[in-house]
């Protein structure tokens, strides 16, 4: 059956061409070749990142316009909606996570960023090379000693004239070695904690930056992860986003948009899972019937779909917001939590499914369960997602307003 | 007596024999015609090909109906429909059969509108009782089966899909008459400048042996390894899933499926390949087949007259050296 | 040059299954753009794209067939077409090509006709060289190469992909042309476009539109059904694969498969 059916309260027909073209892209382009690219991945050994397959893809998402889909055209994007940016992060996960990890980080933390926050300058400098595919972008925040607590970082922006000179090792940074331009954040003033924290653009042609990979990764084997270092990196003052001391407010901001790339992205992961199961409970026969007779194959299914619909409607929920101009970070978190923990449940269940045969790469399903992993703990772990909904629920934590909103969509200026 | 039955000839490519697609027509052609009590006709157009007409006898025909001219030494649409419909009118068969290769399509489909009467396209099979005729037609990647019955307008126009029926045995001293008509006067708008064999063409239409490798071979290298090797041990071509056409392993040109080639030869064997319905709808018409595959629920064991699970590498080089130790090849 | 390209929309697969009516049931499966006829549009945009002037897209079938249509619109087609009535429902290809040569003829100033080289749904080729007939056009089928296209001299060199050898061949214009896979690869649809697209009218012609009146078929579909079941099939059993082969190879050789 067609599981994307019956969602025009939200979506139109636009959305509809822009997922069959997705989709076909993801199918011809990437399908064919995903499984070996994966196994590349656990392949690789220490040293650089020599997979020359990385950066064509890129390419050719550039080119299809995917890389600034929610980008208004003055600025080189396509002009269309969140809606659209979601519909695109479903279809590229439904074939590999790899391809929606691009769309989390060069659109959804750092393209929507500059959107957010950027000066006019900085985003025809900047935004608009990202958002054509010109220039790739990451997003560095997570550093060895500091993750969900990203209040810890280390990483130090001092003042010197005209500009920053940027010190410190970011990593889990998905595109290290493959991104033109980087977010990074830094403590303009330690003593502040949180509020010291300030928010740079930072060119790899800076002199100073290096990257290299991580490998051994459980999963999104196909993509590049790795960490980045900043040694007494000259950053002009001009790249500094938004107010010295803002950056922890951006880095949150930014979240809100990775975790919604992050949450669709669950969406086509639970999609994959389901299609694949239905079609090899079809196929399986045991005790003389397909298994897809049997009540507790059955049941497997029926929670896919559960999974399946609930987080699709979450995220079209936050996605509607977006579009409106409304906080979301209640919604997205939302979303982002039950889609992930959701997409793991349901690439488990399809290897169930699948019985042995799910267990090896033969068939897509292990690498679901593989890379459904890493989306409960990047971008907001689930325990950190389940304590900021009960705050919400109590009342102890409430969207403050931002001196910049993330814009709401407009047709007229988004042409 | 009747309408006739014509069969339009073709030559065979290698050799100064009539095609074997036309031999196979010739052979339904005349049981046919002995059905309904009528003659069968071979349809001759060309240039310098009269002596097609004496072979077609000898395959069955009872008569000819030549043209002899030199706007016809190339088939273009306008010269061969021209001919067939100018025929057609004069002498009113009631079905003319053609084979259903690209040319033959293109001929049979403008024929038809040309005459405005039915067609039937990739016929298996073709009834007369009484006035009414009828094709068996599969569309659909073979998923349907169509009965065409076509109404009063004549001819009925089929064109056959090859190794629907067997070919007609040669009748030594056989002879028949051959009616001689001139080119009608039609304007041919069309002209071929050039003709040249295409470079690795696989011609799995024409195979009677096709051995496929699929994805399961787990890489090119072992697709080469093992597949045209066997192919060869049996005399046949070789094909692909759509998996490892769309990774590259191999052309287009070898692709059997929905979107590629659909072929009905005597033997399939299907080497690692699951079978994808767009794979079956390409290859499930054929008369034996095989399967190999290490999954024993692979859908294409439903399909499969000999199912053989495990693993290919080990499977193919025991079965090609076993095909060449025993048919002596 | 204005160029109409003749679309149709198709099951994904052909898993289809037959209604007691004997139409065709997709039921549950996705709708697609014909595969040859993608190739098709873009051999249309591309030369729209050298020599300027229209490509209209054209379909005949129901109203949801507009979503492949706003596809080939979104791929870069300038104008679009589709001609839709109820008494087109139980069309044959030839009873198709007879509407869709009466729009052309409407439309009046076409230079060239693409297709692709048939729909994987029905699968005879057949309608290319009906179109052609009915418009008094010449027809060149499975064409994986257009060499030339001149709109001054009217003239059309390309060269037809057949099994096992190609043939140039040279035509006046117009002509109705059918395609191969070889022929291009076929853009994606333009994000840009696709916004445009979703809400652009797409006109619609009935048959009374075109001066069409009803007429019987040449032929007609007497029955439909599912192919037989194959007969049913033996997995070979054996102590090892060597065992497994050769009793394989006795039963070919013993039913003179090989």
């Amino acid at each position: 059956m067609n599981f994307t059916e019956h969602y025009d309260m939200f979506l139109s027909e636009e959305h509809e061409l822009l997922r069959k073209t997705v989709r076909d892209f993801a199918e011809k382009e990437v399908a064919p070749h995903i499984r070996e690219w994966d196994r590349s991945g656990a392949q690789a050994d220490q040293g650089p990142e020599t997979r020359t397959y990385i950066r064509p893809l890129l390419k050719r998402m550039g080119e299809l316009g995917l890389l600034g889909i929610c980008i208004p055209a003055k600025y080189g994007g396509a002009g269309m909606d969140y809606l659209a940016l979601a519909v695109v992060c479903e279809e590229l996960e439904r074939v590999d996570s790899a391809l929606r990890v691009v769309m989390s980080v060069h659109t959804g933390l750092n393209s929507l960023s500059l959107l957010q926050w950027g000066s006019e300058e900085q985003k025809q400098k900047y935004l608009e090379p990202q958002a054509s595919g010109a220039k790739f972008a990451a997003y560095c925040l997570t550093e060895p000693n500091s993750g969900t607590d990203a209040g810890a970082m280390q990483a130090t922006a001092r003042r010197d004239g005209d500009s920053y000179i940027l010190n410190g090792e970011k990593t889990w940074i998905s595109l290290a070695d493959i991104a033109d331009n980087f977010l990074v954040f830094a403590k303009t003033d330690p003593a502040k904690g949180n509020r010291g924290i300030s928010c740079f653009i930072v060119e790899r042609a800076f002199a100073g930056v290096s990257s290299h990979p991580i490998h051994g990764k459980l999963g999104v084997r196909a993509g590049n992860t790795g960490s980045v270092v900043f040694q007494d990196v000259r950053v002009p003052a001009a790249n500094r986003l938004g107010e010295e001391g803002e950056g922890f407010k951006i880095a949150m901001a930014a979240l809100d948009n990775g975790r919604y790339t992050v949450a669709a992205g669950a969406t086509g992961l639970i999609q994959a899972s389901l299609e694949a199961s239905v079609k090899y409970a079809q196929e399986r026969q045991t005790f003389g019937v397909p298994i897809a007779d049997h009540q507790l194959v059955k049941r497997m299914i029926s929670h896919m779909v559960r999974k399946l619909d609930t987080s699709r409607l979450l995220v079209y929920k936050a996605g509607w917001m977006k579009n409106k101009g409304r906080r979301n970070t209640r919604e997205t978190t939302l979303a982002k939590w039950h889609a992930t923990v959701s997409s793991f449940e349901a690439a488990d269940d399809a290897i169930q499914v699948h019985g042995a045969y799910g267990y090896s790469d033969e068939y897509p399903v292990e690498r679901y369960l593989r890379n459904a992993r890493g989306a409960i703990i990047y971008e907001g772990t689930r325990e950190l997602q389940e304590l900021l909904q009960a705050d919400f629920a109590f009342g102890f934590r409430e969207n403050k307003p931002l001196r910049n909103e993330l814009p709401a969509y407009s047709v007229e200026e988004w042409e | 007596m009747p309408n006739e039955i014509w069969v339009l000839i073709e030559k065979a490519r290698h050799s100064d024999n009539i095609a074997a697609i036309s031999r196979e027509l010739l052979g339904k052609g005349r049981q046919l015609a002995d059905a309904a009590g009528t003659q069968l006709a071979a349809l001759v157009l060309g240039s310098g090909m009269g002596a097609l007409a004496e072979r077609a006898f000898a395959y069955g025909a009872d008569k000819a109906y030549v043209v002899d001219d030199a706007a016809l030494a190339q088939y273009t649409t306008d010269g061969f429909v021209g001919a067939a419909a100018a025929l057609a009118k004069k002498y009113q068969p009631a079905l003319i059969l053609s084979g259903a290769s690209f040319q033959m399509r293109d001929f049979s489909a403008a024929l038809a509108a040309e005459l405005g009467v039915g067609l039937a396209i990739d016929a298996t099979n073709v009834t007369i009782e009484g006035e009414q005729i009828s094709a068996v037609r599969p569309s659909h990647g073979g998923n349907v089966i169509n009965t065409i019955a076509f109404g009063a307008a004549r001819p009925a126009v089929v064109a056959a899909r090859k190794q629907s029926w067997p070919e007609a045995q040669e009748q030594a001293g056989r002879s028949g008459e051959v009616v001689q008509e001139s080119m009608p006067g039609v304007e041919i708008r069309t002209k071929v400048t050039n003709v040249s064999p295409k470079q690795g063409a696989v011609n799995l239409a024409d195979a009677a042996i096709i051995v496929s490798g699929g994805r399961g071979l787990g890489s090119p290298e072992n697709y080469f390894k093992l597949i045209p090797p066997l192919a060869e041990a049996l005399g046949g071509a070789y094909g692909a899933s759509r998996a490892i056409v769309d990774a590259g392993w191999i052309p287009y040109e070898h692709q059997v499926g929905q979107t590629g080639k659909t072929v009905s030869p005597k033997l399939y064997m299907a080497v690692g390949i699951s079978g994808a319905i767009q794979h079956l709808a390409g290859m499930r018409t054929s008369r034996t087949i095989v399967a190999i595959n290490k999954d024993a629920d692979a859908p294409i064991f439903r399909v499969a007259s000999y199912g053989l699970v495990g693993d290919a590498s080990e499977i193919v080089p025991l079965l090609t050296e076993e095909i060449k130790k025993r048919a002596g090849r | 040059m204005h160029i109409v390209v003749c679309m149709k929309q198709v099951p994904r697969d052909n898993s289809v299954k037959i209604n007691p009516d004997l139409s065709i049931n997709a039921e549950g499966i996705e709708q697609i753009m014909n595969l040859f006829d993608e190739y098709a549009v873009e051999e249309g945009l591309q030369w729209n794209e050298k020599l300027g002037g229209k490509v209209t897209v054209l379909s005949l079938g129901p109203e949801e067939w507009k979503e492949q249509i706003r596809r080939a619109l979104a791929m870069g087609a300038t104008d679009a077409l589709l001609l839709s009535d109820p008494s087109f429902a139980g069309l044959d290809v030839l009873g198709a090509a007879r509407a869709v040569a009466a729009a052309i003829n409407k439309l009046g100033d076409v230079d060239l006709v693409l297709a692709g080289r048939n729909s994987t749904d029905d699968e005879s080729g057949a309608f290319g060289p009906a179109l052609a007939r009915m418009l008094g056009w010449p027809q060149l089928t499975y064409v994986g190469k257009i060499a030339e296209l001149d709109e001054g001299s009217k003239r059309i060199v390309a060269e037809r992909h057949l099994e096992e050898q190609i043939e140039t061949v040279e035509s006046r214009l117009p002509a109705v042309v059918t395609v191969v896979k070889d022929i291009n690869e076929p853009r994606y649809p333009s994000l840009l476009r696709i916004k445009r697209v979703a809400k652009v009218e797409i006109p619609i012609w009935s048959a009374a539109d075109l001066g069409l009146s009803a007429q019987a078929p040449a032929a007609s579909i007497a029955a439909r059904v599912p192919p037989p079941p194959r007969a049913k099939g033996e997995i070979i059993q054996g102590a090892d694969a060597a065992e497994k082969v050769r009793t394989l190879v006795d039963k070919l050789m013993e039913s003179q498969v090989i």
